[in-house]
């Protein structure tokens, strides 16, 4: 009877040493030596969702580029990248590589995909007198993506159970591919025609606007753009009229965010002469 | 027949309280990880829990965090062994389903700010209990209720002061209420002398203080902590009732032959509580493995108007935890809780028990992105002496306790 219970004993010993050695072999090492091991977890859906962010974000851009041409301008698009890539290290997304592309189109409007796809009108350009301007309407698209409004209008669940967007860019399934078309259509008819809640466009002009003053451009700037395109042609600003709230109610609010965040009578930077050395054509 | 009569109404005069109480300086275990640890949790400390355990801990917490027993169902029985006339056990049980702690940190800043809400002791004993086999005694009924309860409710900060230190500072608020009720009653054979005996107690008592806590946790090493804390709870107000009455009846007096009127009694009496010293040591190895030890060491207390002397005690706990995975961990430990009171011994009277406490937990944790879910059992057995009929010297009984806790907690990081 000893003799089995000490053989039950030696392999149960031996279990435990096995299953230990081989835990100890998996375990990945840590820089804090007080992370514990379900903090990967955090970590990884973190690192999968902004992957998935990506991944459908490209798959909306992708899609928008079907219609539309790409400006063949490399000096003016190098222009716009760097100087987007400049404000967007104020969004607080590090995570996020931020692509800007100028394209055709008769429409004036900028467009903000997940992931940190960021397209400019030519219409938009165009009415553009500086380059505090463009930096006002490129932090207004970088705080979309920041704020991951398009992700949010669509209701796809980042994090937690249901669909999730790293499901549906996962390709797993017929079903997460049908859903991924479904999902990629209707961020372009959000863009394009029906417009975020009016909520979101409110908080991308006050983070926007937070985003250029951080940068060193003068905030009135932008408020000069907007109520220069209220005043242009009622069909280029169709669109815009259409997808945002009243150009009236925005250059309200974004008054009143001047004056609770100090940017009243900032001498900041408008490099007027720097924007007209990157002409359209 | 007389001794029974004499021991029963010592019972009644002295009413001992035996379960989660003053005589122990280590009763409650609360928090999430910390509970399935066993409350060997002095140098680890960097969550919620924490708060308790050493303040300084959540200064290393990397996040917001919040954690929370949702419920832990607690199951106390003490028995008096042989104890009713020398051949029966005296039983007393409790039974109580109680949520005893929540926390929150948060980051401020450089610090790490936090509230928390632990319940530090608590009983709840509902009895009502009839012998019918005892010599010269037709039915002796107790009736008891015994309600306590300890709440430490504040505030902690805590800053790094470098990577490897950091100091941290509780000041909760001590908030006891204890309410006692016990009616007995004995109805003797037809062939006593005696008729009746009927006796009806009643103790209230409140107490409010503080119970600053300062810590320190120091990472002498790489995968090495140490911590250290020092509290003392100070009561500024304590308020105490009494009422009494008693009766006893025979064949040849009319009304009551002895007896104790009715009669409030208020007074204020403030209790002195012993100044605990927590050292503590963890080892991380790896981040799926933890073993950290926790000496718990409790000063003596002179013996003031209305509450006894209290001895020094030297508590101990040891917890492990291992993940096999990411999402499943096991935690364990084990811990004492030693008597703060003295030896019985046979010459003395009224002598509060002394019942040294060994304890054991168990859990299983799930994990899922900031969140977790934990599982476990606790077990705390004690052995010693009791000496319920007070004023009879030389008449001890041999006492056990066991307490059985079922426990479910959660916490979560964002």
């Amino acid at each position: 009877m000893f003799q089995v219970s000490k053989l039950t004993v030696s392999k149960l010993t031996a279990l435990i040493a096995s299953l230990f050695l081989f835990q100890c072999a998996s375990v990945p090492p840590e820089d804090d030596f007080r992370a514990r091991w379900s903090d990967s977890l955090l970590g990884s859906n973190v690192q999968a969702n902004t992957e998935a962010e990506i991944k459908f974000g490209r798959e909306v851009a992708a899609r928008m580029l079907v219609d539309v041409d790409g400006v063949e301008n490399f000096e003016l698009q190098k222009y716009v990248n760097t100087l987007g890539k400049y404000l967007a290290q104020y969004s607080a997304r590090p995570e996020l590589e931020f692509y800007f592309w100028v394209i055709e189109s008769d429409t004036i409007n900028a467009y903000a995909m997940p992931g940190g796809y960021i397209f400019l009108t030519t219409s938009a350009y165009r009415l553009m007198e500086n380059e505090a301007e463009l930096a006002g309407v490129l932090a207004h698209e970088i705080a979309h993506v920041k704020q991951k409004h398009i992700v949010n209008a669509l209701d796809i669940k980042t994090v937690g159970a249901g669909a999730t967007l790293t499901q549906l860019t996962s390709g797993a399934s017929d079903a997460f591919r049908i859903a991924m078309d479904q999902a990629a259509d209707q961020a372009i008819q959000l863009l394009t025609d029906e417009g975020l809640n009016q909520s979101d466009e409110f908080e991308a002009d006050e983070i926007g606007l937070t985003i250029m003053v951080q940068a060193g451009y003068a905030p009135d700037e932008y408020l000069a753009y907007l109520k220069r395109v209220s005043a242009s042609k009622a069909t280029q600003q169709k669109e815009l009229s259409h997808t945002h709230p009243s150009f009236a109610t925005r250059l309200e609010r974004l008054e009143a965010v001047k004056v609770s965040y100090g940017m009243e009578n900032l001498n900041y930077a408008i490099l007027e002469e720097r924007f007209k050395q990157h002409p359209l054509e | 027949m007389q001794v029974s009569k004499l021991v029963l109404w010592s019972a009644i005069l002295f009413p001992v309280m035996g379960l989660a109480d003053e005589f122990h300086n280590v009763n409650q275990i609360v928090g999430d990880r910390s509970i399935g640890m066993a409350g060997a949790y002095g140098a680890v400390s960097d969550d919620a829990s924490g708060m308790v355990f050493n303040p300084a801990g959540i200064a290393f917490s990397n996040s917001a965090s919040m954690s929370a027993n949702v419920n832990t169902l607690q199951w106390s029985q003490i028995t008096y062994q042989e104890a009713l006339q020398g051949k029966f056990d005296y039983q007393r049980s409790s039974y109580q389903v109680l949520p005893n702690f929540f926390g929150v940190v948060q980051p401020f800043g450089d610090w790490k700010v936090g509230f928390s809400s632990a319940i530090d002791d608590s009983t709840q004993e509902k009895q009502y209990q009839t012998f019918e086999n005892l010599v010269g005694i037709q039915r002796f009924v107790v009736n008891l209720n015994n309600l306590q309860t300890t709440y430490n409710v504040g505030p902690t900060i805590a800053k790094k002061l470098s990577n490897t230190v950091a100091i941290g500072v509780s000041l909760p608020l001590h908030y006891h209420t204890s309410e006692f009720i016990s009616n007995q009653s004995v109805l003797f054979e037809a062939s006593s002398n005696n008729q009746l005996e009927w006796s009806n107690i009643y103790r209230r008592k409140t107490e409010q203080g503080l119970r600053p806590k300062l810590g320190i946790i120091f990472n002498p090493l790489p995968k090495v902590s140490l911590g250290a804390t020092i509290d003392h709870t100070v009561v500024f107000a304590a308020a105490q009732t009494l009422q009494e009455s008693q009766c006893s009846t025979n064949t040849t007096d009319v009304g009551c032959s002895s007896q104790i009127n009715p009669e409030i009694i208020n007074y204020s009496l403030i209790p002195r509580y012993p100044i605990q010293v927590r050292i503590a040591g963890a080892w991380f190895p790896n981040s799926a493995v933890l073993v950290s030890g926790d000496l718990i060491y409790n000063t003596a207390v002179k013996a003031t108007d209305g509450f006894p002397a209290k001895e020094i005690t030297l508590d101990g706990a040891l917890g492990l935890e291992w993940y096999w995975t990411p999402r499943w961990a096991l935690r364990s430990g084990v811990y004492t809780s030693m008597a703060n009171t003295p030896e019985l011994n046979n010459t003395g009277t009224y002598q509060n028990p002394h019942i040294n406490r060994y304890g054991s937990t168990f859990s299983i944790a799930r994990f899922s992105q900031g969140s977790s879910i934990s599982l476990g059992l606790m077990a705390l057995y004690g052995e010693g002496q009791s000496q319920l009929f007070g004023s009879i010297p030389n008449l001890l009984q041999s006492t056990t306790s066991l307490d059985l806790n079922a426990f479910f907690t959660t916490s979560y990081r964002y």
